[in-house]
């Protein structure tokens, strides 16, 4: 007897198939269209991705649906879920492994393909169809990929058995609900811009404000993958143990990459689009984006390097991800390397113009990308030259890219405080002279008043974070003059101003928290206690748990301030009875201004525990200070696209 | 009165504020090579302990991070360096960014009038 | 024609990620290949009063294997190892790695022992030297006490077959044709 359960799968699965057609089709007919200069054809990219959408959000909910009912005999579910799992869980345990983080991807692809459907109705028709052309090719080579080497629907019948694996217990946690998702947007999102560049590039009108049209993709897909990538740090902060928010990671790293250059791009694109200038720059930079986007994709799960994020790697997909890889890129790049001389820069600039001030940003940025690049694959290219393993962590990452790093912190403000084209250097050392001075001399006072010792590293962080804030602030009060209100500024100006001041907090944050952190890793006993700072930690009690799969022990810390009792932590040590891993539930006093950390190491002999307890000055900032930029990258993609001037 | 409780002792004990801190540097720089993406500070494998044991008395006999990076290196290899080292090998990955920063600016004032 | 550098870079960049797909990153080559085994001082497990030394590795082919009663893939591996001797005429050296004197020879007792000898490394220190760090792990030794071969992981029968056995044939006739 056929159930509705054991059809499920096979629609979602047959659902796929015809997204894959569909998608085929997409990639084909408005080019066929634009050949014949046949309108209908063209039109009929609009219905296509509309399908296409249709299907793989279909095949979605019906894996959503096996998951949901516990369905064991997709090996998928089976692999990654358990009947006695929360049903939050279940759901985005969906994501949890690799065929259905894949799937994931395509669905939020989709979104983005739905989206540029809606928002697409002014804009010429032939450049239309070009854009829903790569799109559907881009759909295409994914959804092979999936059908053929990661196929999230196959079923494990006859014989399976009653109840799953579980998820993995680190993945057991509300980040995984949102982190990845988050992440995707921002990745796969680039792909619109990608497709725009392309269209631009394969095209032959001139004079098209494609630069205005682009903008508000590039600066929502920033926003997302800003929040996704903090999402991911903070994560790592509170469940790997150790009071570490980032590790330079390849995965990490695989992240980061297109992040900065998606930067790079808005404000190549601002130039473009007002000045008409670096448009093949541009034009570039929407195409590595995306092409990092793609490389973090095959980094993360060809299994090459050795890295924090365990997905189960199989060569295979190794080699068909390099080959979309290669087909996407190589292409794009071709095509940027046969038409990238007619975009060729029409005039040159003034040195001390805001278009240079953003022209040697942007290569610092890709520079600092490059290095981060190099940093992360060198251990591939040493062992094919030299047949021995070399590994590049983060002593390289910080000392290589915080010098890039440094000069585009300092032309932050700058930026805004100048004139399109040549400004003197007597008015721009009196719009921001003062300011300069002001973040000096406040770098120093803090530096050298503080309890700790001088460090020229925190004067430098504290400088910079406190001249960006002040010449935005500088900013933001002669945009308000000007306009007369609040509400008169434009929403692309309040945007810049909260993703600068974003920046500045993350400065800080990140300089203080390197630089002053304190790490106890002591051996500790009931009633012992450990300073840190003004908060005296002590160890209070210690019971033996249990839980629904894991046995372990829960400390009970007290934090004592001036006497007085402020805070009780619990942090624990799990031993997870089937596998015999173990696991650190840490235990965080949050707050603004610091956070203290603890985490139970492991049991010693007389009734000794080793702790690590940490002081964490201003570490929320770095999550703040992400948060603002994405805020301020969201409000300017809401912004009127016709701003003739900030 | 203020109630004053007994301080926990910690785990590696050092007289010398330099010894400390060069003990700390060294383990946040080593790779576990049992999880490999932990340093050897906070992986809870049984060869990091001991790495850990025998680092410490290594800095408190005085001896100089390169000898101790030798003597570990000797073992596992340089794999386990999070630092790459800087020999003939390793010139490119060093020099790159650097030349990177140079031919970026080098490029920007081919815009310029 | 600098419009061609992206791509020409990119191209680069895929040959290499291209030649790294088949390679496991988390695979350790041992610095010790052609090394001589470090030297030790250590008690056996069979008779803790006895102790041996790195002489007892000269003129002959050495196989060294290094397990623990703790560890599980040691005790799936051990039936090989039972194996292999009845069918080959081996000089097997056992290196008992960080491991409780008595779990071990409860173990040797109950499982049967293979080696001719059992190294009592409680500390880990020989381990260290040799630079282990998952076991089990199999050294191969020549007649000078060199070490020519290290393979992290169990061995099994088509390791033994494809890599070792070939490998110790040779180097018993590396001894003799110099002679």
């Amino acid at each position: 007897m056929v159930n509705c359960l054991t059809m499920i799968p096979e629609i979602g699965h047959f659902a796929l198939i015809i997204a894959f057609c569909l998608a085929g089709l997409l990639a084909l007919l408005p080019m066929i269209g634009l050949y014949h200069k046949n309108d209908v054809w063209m039109q009929a990219a609009r219905p296509i991705a509309l399908g296409q959408c249709f299907f793989i959000l279909l095949s979605f909910m019906c894996l959503l649906y096996a998951f949901i009912h516990n369905d064991f005999s997709v090996a998928y579910v089976a692999g990654n879920s358990n009947a006695a799992l929360p049903i939050f869980y279940k759901i985005s345990a969906i994501w949890g492994g690799h065929e259905g983080s894949l799937l994931l991807w395509i669905l939020i692809f989709s979104g983005w393909v739905f989206a540029v459907n809606v928002c697409s109705h002014q804009l010429p028709l032939v450049f239309v169809a070009k854009v829903f052309a790569v799109l559907g090719m881009i759909g295409f080579g994914f959804l092979l990929f999936l059908l053929t080497t990661s196929n999230p629907f196959a079923r494990l019948l006859p014989n399976y058995s009653m109840d799953g694996n579980d998820l993995n217990p680190l993945l057991q946690d509300p980040g995984l609900i949102f982190h990845p998702p988050l992440l995707y947007m921002g990745y796969v999102g680039f792909s619109v811009p990608f497709a725009f560049a392309i269209s631009v590039l394969w095209g032959n009108e001139q004079n098209m404000p494609w630069a205005k049209w682009m903008r508000p993709w590039v600066l929502s897909a920033f926003a997302f993958l800003t929040i996704g990538i903090a999402l991911g740090s903070f994560w790592a902060y509170y469940e790997l143990g150790w009071g570490g928010w980032w590790f330079w990671d390849p995965v990490e790293n695989a992240s980061f990459m297109p992040w900065l250059v998606s930067i790079a791009l808005i404000h190549s694109l601002m130039v473009s689009d007002k000045r008409q200038l670096f448009q093949g720059w541009t034009l570039l930079l929407s195409i590595i984006v995306f092409v990092l986007s793609l490389l973090g994709t095959f980094l993360v799960r060809s299994g090459i390097l050795t890295s924090v994020h365990a997905f189960a790697t199989d060569p295979r997909r190794g080699i068909f991800l390099l080959e979309f890889l290669l087909v996407v890129a190589g292409s794009a790049l071709l095509l940027y390397a046969i038409k990238g001389n007619k975009f060729s820069n029409p005039r040159k600039i003034d040195l001390f113009s805001r278009e240079a001030m953003i022209l040697f940003s942007t290569f610092l940025l890709i520079g600092g990308g490059a290095s981060v690049l190099l940093g992360t694959i060198f251990p591939l290219i040493y062992d094919a030259l030299t047949s021995q393993k070399i590994s590049v962590g983060f002593p390289y990452f910080n000392a290589v890219f915080i010098p890039f790093m440094i000069p585009v912190l300092i032309l932050i403000p700058l930026g805004p405080l100048s004139q399109w084209g040549p400004n003197s250097l007597k008015s721009m050392a009196t719009k921001t002279g003062s300011l300069g001075a002001l973040s000096i001399a406040f770098a120093f006072c803090v530096s050298l008043f503080s309890a700790n010792p001088f460090s020229w590293g925190v004067s430098l962080g504290l400088g910079l974070g406190m001249w960006i804030t002040l010449g935005t602030a500088n900013f933001a009060l002669i945009k308000i003059q000007k306009q007369g209100s609040i509400k008169r500024v434009s929403l692309g100006a309040w945007g810049m101003i909260f993703a600068h001041f974003g920046m500045a907090v993350l400065v800080i944050g990140i300089t203080i928290v390197s630089n002053n952190e304190i790490e106890k890793e002591v051996e500790i006993n009931i009633n012992q206690s450990v300073k840190l700072h003004d908060v005296e930690v002590v160890f209070k009690n210690l019971n033996t748990i249990e839980g629904p799969n894991y046995i372990g022990h829960k400390g009970h810390f007290q934090l004592e301030k001036n006497g007085q009792t402020i805070s009780d932590l619990y942090p624990e040590k799990r031993i997870f009875v089937v596998q015999g891993s173990k696991m650190t539930e840490t235990a965080i006093d949050p707050g603004l201004w610091r956070d203290i950390y603890i985490a139970l190491a492991d049991k010693l002999e007389k009734g000794k525990w080793s702790a690590r307890i940490y002081y964490k000055p201003l570490v929320r900032w770095i999550w703040l200070g992400a948060l603002l930029m994405a805020v301020g990258g969201f409000l300017a993609a809401l912004g009127r696209r016709n701003t003739s001037k900030w | 009165m203020k109630k004053s409780k007994e301080e926990a002792k910690d785990a590696y004990i050092f007289t010398q504020p330099k010894n400390k801190d060069l003990f700390h540097k060294i383990i946040h720089e080593f790779r576990c090579t049992v999880c490999q993406n932990q340093n050897i500070s906070d992986s809870m494998a049984p060869l990091a302990v001991d790495l850990r044991q025998e680092i410490y008395y290594r800095v408190l006999s005085n001896q100089s991070e390169k000898e101790i990076t030798d003597f570990v290196t000797s073992r596992y290899g340089e794999f386990i360096l999070y630092r790459p080292p800087f020999h003939e090998d390793t010139y490119f990955l060093w020099g790159a960014p650097f030349a990177i920063f140079l031919l970026s600016m080098v490029i920007f004032t081919k815009y310029l009038k | 024609m600098k419009y061609i550098l992206p791509f020409a870079f990119f191209i680069i960049i895929s040959g290499f990620l291209w030649k790294s797909i088949d390679r496991n990153p988390q695979e350790l080559p041992s610095v010790l290949i052609g090394k001589s085994v470090p030297h030790f001082n250590l008690a056996t497990v069979e008779d803790p009063k006895r102790s041996v030394n790195q002489a007892i590795f000269k003129d002959r082919v050495t196989v060294l294997n290094v397990w623990a009663s703790w560890c599980r893939s040691c005790k799936v591996e051990h039936e090989t190892w039972l194996e292999l001797t009845r069918q080959y005429k081996l000089f097997l050296v056992g290196l008992n790695y960080h491991d409780d004197l008595k779990e071990a020879n409860l173990w040797l007792k109950t499982a049967g022992n293979p080696y001719q000898v059992t190294l009592l490394d409680e500390k880990g220190r020989l381990g260290m030297d040799l630079g282990v760090y998952g076991t089990p792990e199999t050294f191969v030794l020549d007649k000078k006490g060199i070490i020519r071969y290290r393979h992290v992981g169990l061995v099994d029968f088509s390791v033994w077959n494809n890599t070792v056995w070939p490998l110790i044939q040779s180097l018993e006739a590396e001894g003799s044709s110099e002679k």
